[in-house]
């Protein structure tokens, strides 16, 4: 095969693929946020698309109550019956891979959507 | 005709003529991530939520085995479910107990890991977190005199645990609590099967306190683990490493406000029984396990950066015995790294601004 043939094919893989990432890099910036109650999804919010903030109530029907607030953009457990409040005390998700836990009501809040810097896991406690 | 052998015949092409496939050839491998088989598992163990990743050709079949492991741990060594092995230790009333290998080598290698931490780190402290709920959620301030008399049950030199016969013996009235270690041994456990299984990598998030990454990432990259700011809802840096375990103690999570409207994080001072308040927002340490991780970021919390330092250039901490690298971030807004973390850590946010880094 040609020299130029493999130039060509070179250019149009970059010519594709490039932009390609760029928007699925766009794609990957958005703010879904997926409420679980033990692992399955009972909950998928747009925060994107929110225009304005609005409270509901999560009951396990095993007396575990969480409030959670909806903002555009972010979301948050404001109030909860558990003990150790450490839902709570989260605080509110913009982005990241950081979820909300509530242990006692095997709840997890997570923004699917993953941050721009592109990192495998966080660290904090 | 197969392409290989057009490329045999075709004397015309020579070097450049063969770098252009092969660049080819590299692009298209570059843009298809993950050629690993990938699975991942999300539980609820040990009090946290796990996410565990594993790559390689038999990376489900792993990840089943690693799983169960960890679920067998956390049935043996929880201080809440009565019926665990260390709850049969602290109501055995002072009598030795029978327990499994793994309850037995987890205390002892804990006990082994706190020798150098200058009593800052102590399993028996369970009498006196009960007393301020950090266990059970029903937080309140104990009166000094009551902490003092909690604090004579607080002392690990009278724990004794024989691996040969694995029995453990605590004296009446003490009681344990591995809740610092229990995360980060698991994760050396996990990690040792899933090697057996001849993974690729692997990356686990034992709750995000405890983080082992391991092997190759799909993309040929290194593992980018996310510090949190605890101050803020954004990150003080990314720590960057080809393996390591990453373990962080902090008080931004669990704690309370008490009645006097003073918060109290739920890492106790083994010597005053009280919540650490020594302007330590956070601590950050690389090891290459997890229960040295684990214990060497509590009692790094506990001892302050200052200590932490003489520590790290001790003698006892020869690279030889216990590598470690470790990142305090404080009250103030400034960060003390250790030398090699230097390498490891790049500041984010505020932290790169100004050249917060001491």
């Amino acid at each position: 095969m040609k020299t130029r043939v493999w130039i060509v094919i070179f250019a149009a893989l970059i010519a594709v693929c490039l932009p390609l990432a760029f928007i699925l890099g766009r794609l990957g910036g958005g703010h879904i946020a997926n409420i679980y109650r033990d692992g399955k999804c009972i909950c998928s919010i747009d925060l994107d698309s929110v225009t304005e903030g609005y409270s509901m109530t999560l009951d396990d029907g095993e007396g575990h109550i969480n409030t959670i607030r909806i903002e555009p953009g972010s979301i948050c457990v404001e109030d909860a019956n558990c003990p150790d409040r450490v839902c709570v005390n989260t605080g509110r998700i913009t982005g990241g891979s950081k979820p909300i836990i509530c242990m006692p009501a095997k709840l997890v809040i997570r923004l699917e959507s993953r941050p721009a810097e592109g990192f495998d896991a966080e660290t904090g406690g | 005709m197969n392409s290989q052998a057009t490329f045999g015949k075709n004397k015309g092409l020579g070097r450049r003529g063969k770098l252009i496939p092969a660049l080819v050839f590299a692009l298209i491998l570059s843009l298809v991530p993950g050629c690993a088989k990938r699975a991942r598992l999300e539980l609820f163990a040990m009090d946290t939520y796990m996410e565990l990743t594993v790559y390689g050709n038999k990376a489900e079949e792993a990840l089943a085995g690693a799983e169960y492991e960890i679920k067998d741990l956390d049935g043996k060594l929880s201080a809440t479910d009565g019926s665990s092995e260390l709850s049969r230790i602290n109501l055995s009333n002072g009598e030795p107990v029978s327990v499994s290998s793994d309850t037995a080598e987890v205390i002892h290698n804990a006990l082994i890991a706190a020798e150098p931490l200058r009593g800052a780190l102590q399993l028996t402290l369970r009498p006196v977190s009960l007393a301020w709920g950090f266990t059970t959620g029903e937080y309140r301030i104990p009166a000094e005199e009551e902490l003092e008399e909690l604090l004579k049950l607080v002392d690990d030199g009278r724990i004794r645990v024989d691996v040969g016969s694995n029995t453990v013996a605590l004296p009446e009235g003490m009681a344990l609590d591995l809740g610092s270690v229990a995360k980060g041994y698991s994760c050396d456990i996990a990690a040792a099967i899933l090697q057996k299984y001849n993974v690729s990598g692997f990356l686990l998030n034992m709750g995000s306190s405890t983080i082992m990454a391991w092997g190759k990432k799909p993309d040929g990259g290194r593992w980018r683990i996310a510090v949190r700011d605890p101050a803020g809802e954004g990150y003080a840096g990314v720590i960057e490493t080809d393996g390591a375990c990453v373990s962080t103690s902090g008080g931004r999570e669990r704690f309370f406000t008490g009645e006097d409207g003073n918060t109290y994080c739920h890492i106790l001072d083994p010597e005053t029984g009280r919540p650490v308040d020594n302007g330590v927002l956070a601590v950050t340490v690389v090891t290459e396990s997890g229960l040295w991780g684990d214990a060497l970021s509590t009692a790094l919390f506990v001892m302050g950066a200052e200590k932490a330092e003489e520590l790290y250039n001790s003698a006892d901490m020869s690279p030889e015995r216990r590598r470690f690298e470790y990142l305090f971030i404080m009250e103030d807004g400034s960060l003390v790294l250790s030398p090699g973390m230097e390498e490891l850590f790049t500041p984010l946010g505020r932290f790169a601004e100004g050249g917060a880094a001491q």
